[in-house]
């Protein structure tokens, strides 16, 4: 019998929309029956490697090697042969199926007249249920299943696949403590039928008590791999977040000025409680950083300030104005934004630098209700150079790099001199270099007397530029902490919600 | 004129246009008794003389004009598949006017006719605009329904409330003459409103391209998530862009009834609607392409009806290619631009 079950050796995968590495020479090693944890900062490459291995992304290098043999897989469909199926976190199911089809889906037992046997699938199905404790009604059209009805049919549906390999992406993140217990279970369980296991997880503590090895990711590497009877949380939270102590860019203290911006007890409950009584004061002169990890209220929290959702409860106040639960217009009060979703929502991808540039000025710059194109030219030209964007200004978005693009957005926002100003994800796939220049145009606005707040993931990023940084976890504020002796091990533990 | 405003592929329009043509050719030389004969009036017909040309010209003006409205349209990202309807609305709305207005003062007279028939084509696309903006009902489907609704309200009309009882024609009663469009060309129909295509042409051009109302709608159709961040109203342009294509609708309606008819006959603009958005679709949406798109396509048209009309082909010969044309074309780019403007 061949050594290990699974080998992923030097696997590199670099995203050519924004030449970031997300996967950096990484190595993973699998045996049978054997539960591994993968854990890491956002955007330290741990879906990205699981989505090779589930043959949802091609690596640019590195080999796979199942039981000793080099496989290559290009598709889903490759994967799931060789027995490596993916528990997605964004489950992808079809509403208007039963659970029972949704389950055969791809896999459908049928019988010798090539029309589908459902009382086999019926019969497997009820097993598995049995087998694994999981309680959902087969013939329920999915469209009618609570979130957590999907969860399972979305596991079940793996299980139906008979896999040997199963990757679970954050698997107990929507699931309330009592229902992790049985998410726990099952896993176990999948152990002692000799499947084995990988989970992407933010939970240190949920990872060194179920999983047999851990694996650290940092910036799309494979740092260490440690048995999971020897992690500790200290341990493994300074390898995620380093033991550095608050790395300050140059910041000159300044006198904050007025409030600009104050949340009093902002909630947000839909199915559950996104977001609980959130506090802070943004003034002038001062940047406000929010952070914390992926789902734990950062992209409500961004959505309720650019006015896409209504807060449940709480209160805005702009100008020292309360605007009650009414959603903020940031071009009615001219605030700066830049949000998460560059793609979609920052930036036209099919149209050109200009358009783009000229979309908070065009009507300043026409006459008579023609656009002026001589003073376009100019406007463009001079932010081009200003801000440094390369290219032809009748280039089209979507050719340019990430950071050229970012660059194109900022130019547009500050332009338009706002007295607030929020980013969100500022430096989400873009290189050092690109960074180091987004912080130093955040912080200049800063001195220039803007209020900022910033939404990030990225605790070195919330570090760096924070006068006063605001974690969030599990939807409520876990700390609110000035930039003083912020001690990023501190911060981490925090974050991950393991300061108690 | 620069490539960045086409916002499609020439070659595969090129290679959709001259598959139809051989489609064409092979159905000529499959279903005529003398294919050879039947060929040669099909690529020489419409050029044989002025007669064949003014109208073949005057087809592609009124195609010109409501593929211009189209491609305004579809640059919002809006579906208006109502063409048919509002065209023949516009027209009916036309002849009702001119029917019941003092035509003594001529040039007072077309123009209220004109806007009859240009208010009514809007009203019925503004329906379906104002329902989209309001609660989200997919343009497309209620834009085809209530054309589908008004196509038999007008045919009640002309068999009924407005027929000519001394006519062996389902039609109205004659307009006067006096508001006749003036013709240009011998006595084909091709008549003043070509003129005016063009000139909306040039004005389409400037409206999408150059002003600050063309920005928001073409970025509202690349982009609506961008858009709203911008500020741009969003809802608006799902109306503005429909009133306008509507407008077009009507205005090609009323022409080809002043122009061309001089009275309402039953489904007398039959195919304008659908042909317009063929049009806009040769032309990539792009104003400075409907002139060409409209000519080829009327070239083809009135090359098959030449063809059909001195050979023994079947009526329904005529409808075969345009159908073979609007497969092609829509085929090519249509499914495309639909999921793209949902994103």
């Amino acid at each position: 019998m061949p050594e290990n079950l699974l080998k992923m050796h030097n696997i590199t995968k670099v995203f050519k929309e924004n030449n970031v590495k997300a996967v950096d020479s990484s190595d993973l090693v699998l045996a049978w029956g054997e539960i591994h944890a993968i854990v890491g900062e956002n955007g330290a490459g741990k879906s990205t490697l699981m989505h090779i291995l589930a043959g949802e992304l091609s690596p640019d290098s590195g080999k796979i090697y199942m039981e000793d043999r080099e496989v290559e897989f290009t598709r889903p469909y490759d994967s799931l042969q060789k027995g490596i199926g993916m528990l997605h976190q964004e489950l992808k199911l079809i509403p208007s199926l039963t659970v029972l089809e949704n389950i055969i889906l791809g896999n459908e037992p049928a019988a010798k007249s090539g029309i589908i046997d459902k009382n086999t699938a019926y019969q497997k199905i009820t097993e598995l249920c049995k087998d694994f404790d999981i309680n959902v009604d087969p013939d329920k059209m999915v469209s009618t299943l609570n979130s957590d009805g999907k969860q399972k049919t979305a596991l079940l549906s793996l299980l139906f696949h008979d896999l040997k390999i199963l990757i679970l992406d954050e698997p107990t993140t929507f699931f309330s403590e009592t229902k992790v217990d049985t998410v726990h279970k099952l896993i176990r369980k999948l152990k002692t039928r000799g499947k084995s296991v990988i989970i992407i997880t933010h939970k240190l503590r949920e990872a060194i008590k179920i999983s047999d090895n851990i694996t650290v990711m940092k910036t799309g590497r494979t740092i260490a791999e440690i048995p999971g009877n020897k992690a500790s949380l200290d341990k493994i939270s300074a390898l995620i977040f380093g033991t550095g102590v608050f790395n300050n860019l140059e910041k000159h203290q300044i006198q904050t000025g007025p409030v600009i911006l104050e949340a009093k007890k902002l909630s947000y409950v839909k199915d559950k409680t996104e977001l609980l009584n959130i506090n802070f004061m943004l003034r002038k002169f001062e940047i406000v950083v929010v952070s914390g990890i992926k789902e734990n209220g950062l992209e409500i929290l961004e959505k309720i300030l650019s006015g896409e959702i209504r807060i449940s409860s709480g209160e805005l106040l702009y100008n020292n104005e309360s605007i009650g639960t009414n959603s903020l217009n940031l071009r009615h009060i001219n605030a700066g934004y830049i949000p998460s979703d560059r793609i979609k929502k920052g930036a036209s991808i099919k149209s050109s630098i200009i358009e783009n540039i000229i979309l908070l000025k065009y009507k300043k710059l026409t006459k008579f209700g023609l656009l002026n194109q001589k003073a376009i030219k100019l406007f463009s030209n001079n932010l081009a150079e200003e801000y440094g964007i390369k290219g032809k200004l009748n280039q089209t978005m979507g050719t340019l790099s990430g950071g050229n693009i970012q660059r194109v957005m900022i130019a547009r926002e500050i332009d338009n001199n706002p007295e607030l100003f929020i980013f969100a994800e500022p430096s989400k796939g873009l290189d050092i270099k690109s960074k180091n220049s987004i912080y130093k145009k955040i912080i200049k606005l800063k001195e220039n007397g803007a209020a900022v707040l910033i939404i990030s993931s990225d605790l070195e990023e919330a570090m760096q530029l924070a006068d006063n940084l605001i974690i969030l976890h599990e939807g409520k504020e876990a700390a609110n902490l000035s930039n003083d002796n912020i001690n990023k091990a501190y911060i981490g533990k925090l974050m991950l919600g393991l300061d108690n | 004129m620069n490539n960045k405003y086409a916002g499609g592929s020439f070659k595969a329009t090129i290679i959709a246009l001259c598959s139809a043509v051989i489609i064409t050719i092979v159905l000529l030389a499959v279903s005529s008794d003398s294919p050879i004969k039947s060929i040669l009036f099909f690529f020489s017909g419409p050029l044989t003389n002025t007669y064949n040309l003014g109208n073949m010209l005057d087809k592609a003006g009124l195609l010109i004009i409501a593929g211009l409205g189209m491609s305004i349209a579809f640059r919002a990202g809006v579906f208006n598949m109502g063409g048919e309807g509002q065209v023949y609305a516009g027209a009916m709305a036309a002849v009702i006017v001119a029917l019941n207005i003092d035509p003594s003062n001529r040039f007072a007279g077309i123009f209220t006719v004109v806007l009859a028939g240009v208010l009514s084509g809007a009203f019925l696309a503004g329906i379906s605009g104002y329902l989209k903006s309001k609660f989200n009902t997919d343009e497309l489907i209620s834009s085809f329904l209530i054309s589908g609704i008004t196509i038999h309200l007008v045919d009640y009309l002309i068999t009924n409330l407005f027929r000519d009882k001394n006519s062996f024609l389902s039609s109205t009663d004659k307009i006067p003459v006096n508001l006749f469009l003036k013709q240009i060309l011998g006595n084909s129909h091709l008549n003043i409103s070509f003129i005016l295509a063009l000139i909306l042409t040039f004005i389409a051009f400037i409206f999408i391209f150059k002003t600050a109302i063309g920005y928001e709608i073409r970025l509202s159709g690349l982009n609506r998530k961008f858009s709203e961040y911008g500020g741009i109203p969003i809802k608006k342009h799902y109306i503005v862009p429909m009133l306008i294509s509507g407008a077009m609708y009507g205005a090609a309606g009323s022409f080809a009834a002043l122009g061309n008819f001089h009275m309402g006959i039953k489904g007398f603009t039959d195919g304008l609607g659908w042909n317009g958005i063929a049009v806009a679709l040769i032309a990539a949406n792009n104003p400075a392409f409907i002139i060409p798109g409209a000519l080829i396509f009327a070239y083809l048209d009135a090359g098959t009806q030449i063809a059909m009309i001195h050979s023994d082909l079947s009526f329904e010969f005529s409808n075969l290619i345009r159908a073979v044309i609007f497969f092609l074309i829509t085929a090519k780019r249509f499914n495309f631009k639909k999921a793209d403007s949902h994103v």
